[in-house]
Parts: structure tokens; sequence; C-alpha cells
């Protein structure tokens, strides 16, 4: 698959290298907005088929504390590991044109992208070493040596 | 000949037709109205009396009027001189050069009052004449008039084109004031009396509204016009993002006293390269 026309001579330049922390950070918002609105609608989905199936009036469930914290993050993880072992790309990362791949320029595979998914989702503010890092890598890019690379070549 | 001279001799001219035509009339209506006695037959008709007296009478009338102007002439020469001599003596000639300048006041008066006259008469006649036409033409049989016109004929011997070839029509054109006349068109007026209502029921809005609507692709427009708007917003993301990554590496690296900057290359990457080959 071909590049598609890059207007911004900046853009066309940057392309196959290492994304900044902006980037990176606006690509994780928009992957967490969408890992909460599955968690809703996960939730809301739960509370129609308990509303068809028995006679109970339609009530959103609480999940409690536990679940509250737990669920959500289960589905953070499903969603990166999907997103990354596939593609390289979530909803998020397509959206800003970036790509996870493998530090040595290789497509990552779904166990590496598991691991990684587990970190981002367990301590999110592994992105920051983004800041400071040279070679723009976080602290997961650098434990499951992989890193993000601008490529605006698939479709978003 | 003198100035005395020449008017008696138009005027005696004047006098002596007037009355061969006035005397040659006379006697024609007498004989042809008045009944006479009747004539035998068979005589040959010969010049009466009464139809020689006109003829007679001019004659004499002639030789009269060549003696009065002989002597008017030599009278009025004779006059001339005798004026002339005593006009050069200085009583005489004082006396008729103030009856001159009196003269010649009352002259002048008179002429005013013959140009106020002639204005008034002038005036008379032109308000007369309309009056005047108008009656004439009330009487006219306009109608008999005009069924004895051929207007066929007439039109036959026009030709339109040669007229219109000399119309100039960018000229006519150039003098209509378009805006005065827009100005005085109401529209308001225009649309009031436009029953819509009427106009809308003669219409067939469902084959039409079908026609249009086949002719109009509503999913490629809006395919391309949502693909265009959110390519655009997204690319203009990206690029903001690409800049503000620029500007928090370049701060950064300034305060650890980066001298080089960051290694961003991914040597063995390809973009585009489809994820699943190795």
């Amino acid at each position: 698959m071909s590049a598609p026309a890059i207007r911004n001579d900046r853009a066309r330049a940057l392309q196959g290298t290492r994304a900044g922390f902006a980037s990176r950070a606006i690509a994780n918002g928009i992957d967490w907005a969408m890992a909460m609105i599955m968690y809703g609608s996960g939730l809301v989905a739960y509370a129609l088929a308990v509303y068809f199936v028995t006679d109970h009036p339609f009530h959103v469930p609480d999940p409690g504390l536990t679940f509250a914290v737990s669920l959500p993050w289960i589905v953070i993880v499903l969603y990166l590991t999907a997103g990354w072992g596939v593609t390289g790309q979530t909803i998020g990362k397509s959206v800003m044109g970036l790509r996870v791949i493998r530090a040595s320029g290789e497509t990552m595979r779904p166990r590496r992208a598991f691991v990684r998914a587990l970190i981002c989702a367990t301590f999110p503010w592994v992105l920051l070493w983004v800041i400071v890092s040279r070679r723009n890598s976080g602290v997961h890019d650098g434990i499951c040596r992989t890193t993000v690379v601008h490529d605006w070549s698939r479709a978003t | 000949m003198g100035t005395v001279t020449s008017f008696a001799r138009r005027v005696t001219d004047l006098g002596l037709g007037a009355a061969s035509v006035v005397a040659g009339a006379t006697i024609d209506a007498v004989e042809r109205f008045v009944p006479g006695e009747a004539r035998p037959p068979g005589s040959a008709p010969s010049p009466s009396l009464l139809r020689l007296m006109p003829g007679a009478l001019l004659g004499a009338g002639i030789a009269a009027q060549r003696r009065v102007l002989e002597v008017t002439a030599v009278t009025e020469r004779t006059a001339a001189q005798l004026g002339g001599l005593a006009a050069r003596t200085p009583l005489v000639g004082a006396t008729l050069r103030s009856a001159e300048d009196y003269l010649s006041v009352w002259s002048a008066r008179g002429a005013t009052t013959q140009a106020r006259n002639r204005a008034l008469v002038g005036e008379f006649v032109r308000r007369l004449s309309p009056e005047l036409a108008s009656a004439i033409v009330t009487q006219l049989p306009i109608e008999s008039i005009v069924d004895n016109i051929d207007i066929d004929a007439l039109l036959d011997q026009v030709d339109i084109d040669r007229i219109i070839g000399r119309v100039d029509v960018d000229k006519i054109v150039g003098r209509v004031d378009v805006d005065h006349i827009v100005g005085r068109v109401s529209i308001d007026g225009i649309m009031d009396r436009v029953d819509i209502d009427r106009i809308m029921d003669q219409i067939d809005i469902g084959p039409l509204a079908q026609e249009v609507i086949a002719e109009v692709d509503i999913g490629e427009i809006v395919r391309e016009s949502t693909g265009t708007i959110g390519s655009g917003v997204v690319d203009g993301l990206r690029v903001t993002a690409m800049t503000i990554d620029d500007a928090v590496s370049w701060t950064v690296d300034k305060i650890l006293f980066r001298k080089r900057g960051r290694a961003t290359d991914v040597p063995g990457y390809e973009v585009g390269r489809d994820e699943t080959g190795q």
C-alpha cells in the first residue's frame, strides 16, 4: 500500500520517524475515551439484556468500586492488545497517523502487544518518559522493545 | 414713371378687370336665369347689344385710363419739380421738413398700432383655425373615406425590411433608462397578483421531484463532503501535534544541554509496509 499524498512538507518528511510526546498523548487520550465508551456501552447493553430477560425495571448497574476500576482496566487492555497486535494501530493512533512497531522496525505480534497493553493500562504515566527520551521512547517501549512511528499510509 | 402714376395705373387696371368680370357675370346670369323672348327657330345666333357692352366699356375704360395716366404723370413730374424748387427756399424748406417730421411721428404711431392689430388678427386666426378644422372634420364622412382606402395596397408598397434596417436599435436601447423603469415596478404589487397556490396546483411535483432526486447522487455528495472535511481536520490535527512534538523536544533538549538532536529514525521500518509481511 503506497502512502497517500501528504501536502504538508514537514509531515511528509517525518513519515517513518519516531513520534513525539504530544502526538502520542493525544492518541492515548482518544484511546482512553474509546475504551470508556466501550465500557459504558457494555454496562448499558447488560442493563438492556437484564431488562428484556427479567421482570426488573431498566437500571444501569453500579459495579461497585472494585469492578468500577477493574472492568475498565480489562476493557483497555483488551482494546489496546487487539489494536496493536493486529495492525499496530488503535483508533487513537490511527487518527493521529501513528503506528506501534518493534524497535527493530518489524511488525508487533499479539503477545508483545498484550504485555505493552498491560503496562500502559496499569501505569499510563510511563508515556511521560517520551518527553526526555533521546529516542522518543516511553518506559513501556524500553521494556517491550517497541517504538511508535508516524505512518499516514493507512486509511483512517 | 412716378410713384403716384404707377399707383394710379395699378388701381385702374384692377378696377377695369373687376368691372369686366362683374359685367360679364351679370349679363351671363341675366341671360341664364331671367326668361327672355323666345328666339325664332332656325335664326342664326348673333351677338346681342348687351353682349357687346362689356367689351365696349372696357375699351373705353382703357382709353380713359391711358389719358388719365398721361395727365397724372405730367402733373406729378411738374409737382415734383416745383416741390424741389420750393424745398430749396429757406422758408418753404423748413416748413416742409417740419411737416415731414410731424407726419413721420404719426406714421410711426400708425405703424405701431397696425402691428398690434396684425398680432390681434393673427391670434384670432390661430384660435379660430382649430375650431374651424374641427367643425370641418366633424362634417367629413370619415367611415366612407376609410372604406375607400385600400390598406393592403398601401402596405404592399411599404418596404418593412428597409425601415427596420434604418432603425438603430442600440441607440434606442441606449436611451432607455432601465433603472428608472425598474424603480417604478412594484414587485410587491406583482407578487400580490400572483396566485401561487393555483400555479402549484397545476404543477405535478411528484415526477419532477423524482427526476431531480434521480439526477442527484446524495450519497456521493455526503461521502465527498465528509471525507474532504474529515481528512482536512485530521491532517491539521496531526500536523499541529507534530509541531508541538518538535517544540517539546527542542525545549527539553535545550534544558538538558543536549548538543545533538533526537534519534528518531527507525532503520528497519518502511512506511506502508504490510503488517503481516516480514
